[in-house]
């Protein structure tokens, strides 16, 4: 209940913002949030069951590319274009997971990266379908079923964004304290343990995988809505490499942490001048810095703040079992 | 014993296990019999684990079959022989770290409900979970640590809550891999103690070095060496056994 209300209120103070800053803040909130729910998407695999992804922008771009080639190719709906998207996406991640779980650690890193790649290189070369470098541009958005609410107001976009942005979020949260979420939390800590107590190891990791894929696949159609595009970039390993790196930088396991983590790399990002080369290097330098000076992501700084206040109480004894993640 | 498999619950026929050039089982036998305390005993080294493995499917045959109420289990996984009823503990703790001990219980209480396949409720609602994990841990006297990370509770509440998790399962049959091992005296007679007061239906095989303890609670012993069955039977028999007293009594 306290976990909802929580993301009911994000939710009312997101939807004020707009009239607060300018359209173009509006333009980079909506792509922040977008990347800041696909991080918290990837923390359910990364941070609840320990498996590293970097593979995970081929789910955001094949939906994207998906929704995109069936409204500009075939003129199909934009709304049955995004199905169509995102179930191409979950049912390659469904094709692929169970092949690529069983391995761990940096051989699943590596083959997630390859299969990132792959997908990347039939998006770039196969030019007559896909376009190539130059991507799918013309990409309609979906009418709304409210005629007075016009999509292709910045504004109107971003709400429309944020009202699945918030339902995902929601749904994350729910699945990530159910049982299932439990288990992948189990799955983490003692594949042995689990498998002695009847669970379905390998399926669970599976489930992550696919989960995990599924909630990116809807930020690829978000993305390319709001774009009216798509483009190699969405499936360029660096974007996997920025989700990786925004869960491993929020905390791995606190899912708000990587939502934050997620919209605020983006942001940065858009800050920079002369992007691409210098903004590896800037999310290696945070990377480094998030693992040397803040270990647990800034989902520990609560946590820290909380103990540093308690240590300077008199009597020491308090004991802090508040835990790094579990809570969102 | 000698009656093929008449009230055995498991039974294990003829395995045999090589790591490389070891044979770690060579063509082992034993019937467990329904509700009975089953020990297994050996020096390091002589199987015993490995045989636990290969009765939970953590380590697969490479000859011979493996019985749970006469049916063939040789070649299901670990999982889904936990579902049929058979639950182990491990002889290194093997729990969830990183979460609570209720969590711990929790895994095992869901999976006994069939609610560990929810995906959208939260497990501390389901109610009915929750209480059982509680029971669980109440019946070890663990309930006052229930929202402790396991990290933070002693090895030898480490120890229990290990049987904990495994009885929130319901299990038919109970393996306990050295349930005391590493345990303070008192901490001993606490497992002891426990294990004693598990209900009758529920079959125990236990392995176990402490001949003190192994004395006390079972009422059926098998004995490996070098990874063969020396002996077997009831327990007055074979602690009797003038191969068990000079093999094993004299090595120990
Ligand atoms: N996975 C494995 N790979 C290779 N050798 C193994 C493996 N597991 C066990 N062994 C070997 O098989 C033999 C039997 O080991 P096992 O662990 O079953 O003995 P044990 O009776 O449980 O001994 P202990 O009392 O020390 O626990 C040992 O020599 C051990 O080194
Ligand atoms: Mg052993």
């Amino acid at each position: 209940m306290r976990r909802e209300l929580l993301i009911l209120i994000a939710a009312v103070i997101l939807a004020l913002l707009p009239r607060f800053i300018s359209t173009y803040w509006v333009g980079l909130m909506t792509q922040a949030l977008i990347f800041g729910a696909f991080a918290m998407g990837l923390d359910l695999l990364v941070g609840y069951t320990g498996l590293l992804s970097l593979g995970h922008a081929a789910f955001f771009g094949l939906a994207g590319y998906g929704a995109a080639l069936a409204i500009t190719r075939w003129s199909l709906d934009p709304w049955l274009a995004a199905g169509l998207g995102i179930g191409l996406s979950v049912l390659v991640a469904l094709a692929y997971a169970p092949l690529a779980v069983r391995l761990g650690g940096l051989a699943l890193l590596t083959v997630t990266l390859a299969f990132g790649q792959v997908v990347w290189g039939l998006a770039t070369r196969w030019t007559t379908f896909t376009g190539g470098e130059n991507g799918v541009p013309g990409v309609s958005r979906p009418v709304l079923p409210i005629s007075s609410l016009d999509i292709a107001d910045p504004i109107i976009y971003y709400w429309f964004s944020l009202f699945w942005i918030v339902l995902l979020v929601f749904l994350i949260s729910r699945f990530a304290h159910s049982p299932v979420g439990l288990s992948l939390l189990g799955v983490r800590d003692s594949e042995t343990r689990m498998l002695a107590l009847g669970y379905n190891v390998h399926r669970r990791k599976v489930t992550a995988f696919v989960v995990a894929a599924a909630v990116g696949a809807v930020c690829g159609i978000l993305s390319t809505y709001f774009n009216k595009f798509v483009g190699p970039g969405s499936l360029d390993w660096r974007l996997s490499a920025q989700m990786l790196l925004s869960v491993v930088i929020g905390g791995p396991g606190s899912l708000w942490g990587p939502f934050v983590a997620g919209s605020g790399l983006f942001i940065i990002r858009t800050q920079l001048v002369g992007e691409t080369q210098r903004w590896v290097m800037v999310l290696g330098f945070l990377y480094i810095i998030t693992v040397l000076v803040l270990p647990g992501g800034l989902a520990s700084i609560p946590v820290r703040i909380r103990n540093r206040r308690i240590s300077t109480l008199p009597s020491g004894t308090f004991d802090s079992t508040g835990g790094e993640g579990g809570d969102v | 014993m000698f009656d093929a498999n008449g009230g055995s619950i498991l039974t294990v026929s003829d395995v045999s296990v090589h790591f490389g050039g070891l044979l770690a089982l060579d063509r082992v036998t034993f019937n467990v019999a329904r509700g009975s305390r089953h020990g297994i005993l050996g020096p390091n080294g002589a199987g015993k684990t490995t045989l636990f493995n290969v009765i939970t499917g953590f380590v697969s045959t490479q000859a011979g079959i493996v019985r749970l109420n006469r049916n063939d289990i040789s070649a299901l996984s670990p999982h889904r022989r936990a579902r049929l009823g058979l639950v182990r503990t491990f002889q290194i703790t093997t729990l969830f770290k990183d979460l609570t001990v209720l969590e711990n219980a929790l895994l095992g209480a869901l999976v006994r409900l069939g609610h560990h396949r929810n995906a959208l409720r939260a497990a501390r609602d389901d109610s009915q979970a929750i209480a059982l994990a509680y029971e669980q841990l109440e019946q070890l006297h663990l309930d006052h640590l229930a929202d402790m990370p396991v990290q933070q509770v002693s090895y030898g509440e480490q120890r229990q809550l290990e049987i904990a998790v495994s009885l929130a399962l319901d299990p038919q049959v109970l393996l306990l891999d050295e349930p005391t091992a590493g345990l303070s005296h008192a901490e001993t007679h606490a497992v002891i103690d426990l294990i004693r007061n598990l209900p009758q239906s529920l079959t125990v095989v236990i392995i176990e070095h402490d001949l003190e303890v192994v004395f006390q609670l079972a009422d059926h012993l098998t004995v490996l060496h070098y990874g063969r069955r020396i002996a077997d039977g009831l327990t007055q028999e074979v602690r009797e056994d003038p191969v068990v007293r000079e093999v094993y009594l004299g090595t120990d």
